[in-house]
């Protein structure tokens, strides 16, 4: 799992935007992500580098929290399924980000003889299925 | 001592981390992959905590897939799986680096936003 922490000098609501709203990620994420922000709703990535990624809305309390599940959809799938967390929490200088993001499969080679389709079905699986994804 | 198996459970990285997160055990590996393999006695000597203890501690490494261990004998000797360790390392070091940059561009987008 990789974990880090930041204080960003705006208040909980604009960093809020900033992570959330699609025409401001774009502005710092490294691609386009379209969502809805509703829990169960899918997720779309496409990456500036060709990193395409599908996924699913876990958690959402605004201003506060989002935790949403992705995994690779394009031909590279050596990546397998995480999960993002995002913690908003206000900071004498604006507001102090934490950002999770933790492995929820093993890797392709740890799957050994699976073909790609069946680890990218796998990965599907593993974000959606509920009793892996409420940990 | 069974012989580890990589595991193959969804959350087998994740246990990769957990096993990865105690100091004693990042010592046993760093140990195990400078001298080679070594039975559980023979760790113990050069650490202030007993055999049982080691013992314990290669048991967690071992479910993690990060070592495998053979039979000499009465003793053990437990080895590094070099690639299960290559593969936590390298995803780590890969995803914490994209996030490096992408909080970097936020906060220039953030400081935009507020002027």
């Amino acid at each position: 799992m990789i974990r880090r922490q930041v204080v960003m000098p705006v208040s909980p609501e604009r960093l809020w935007e900033a992570l959330t709203e699609p025409d401001q990620i774009a502005g710092w994420f490294g691609g386009r992500v379209e969502w809805e922000l509703d829990e169960g709703a899918p997720v779309h990535f496409q990456g500036d580098d060709g990193d395409e990624r599908a996924g699913v809305i876990e958690a959402v309390r605004p201003a506060r929290h989002l935790k949403f599940c992705w995994w690779p959809v394009g031909d590279d799938a050596s990546e397998g399924a995480s999960e993002v967390s995002y913690v908003l929490e206000p900071d004498e200088e604006g507001t102090r980000l934490t950002v999770q993001e933790r492995p929820i499969e093993p890797h392709a080679s740890a799957l050994g003889g699976w073909s790609t389709w069946d680890s990218r079905l796998f990965s599907a699986w593993a974000c959606t299925s509920p009793q892996l994804a409420r940990r | 001592m069974p012989g580890a198996e990589p595991p193959d459970e969804p959350d087998a990285v994740d246990t990769v981390f957990a096993a990865l997160a105690d100091p004693t055990r990042r010592r046993l590996l760093d140990e195990l992959s400078t001298h080679g393999p070594m039975t559980a006695t023979e760790l113990a000597a050069g650490y202030p905590v007993t055999r049982q203890a080691v013992v314990k501690h290669l048991g967690a490494l071992s479910a993690a897939g990060l070592l495998d261990s053979h039979r000499l004998g009465r003793e053990v000797r437990y080895g590094v799986v070099p690639d299960r360790l290559h593969d936590a390392t390298a995803w780590m070091a890969e995803v914490g680096q994209r996030w490096d940059h992408r909080l970097e561009a936020l906060h220039d987008h953030v400081g935009r936003m507020e002027s």
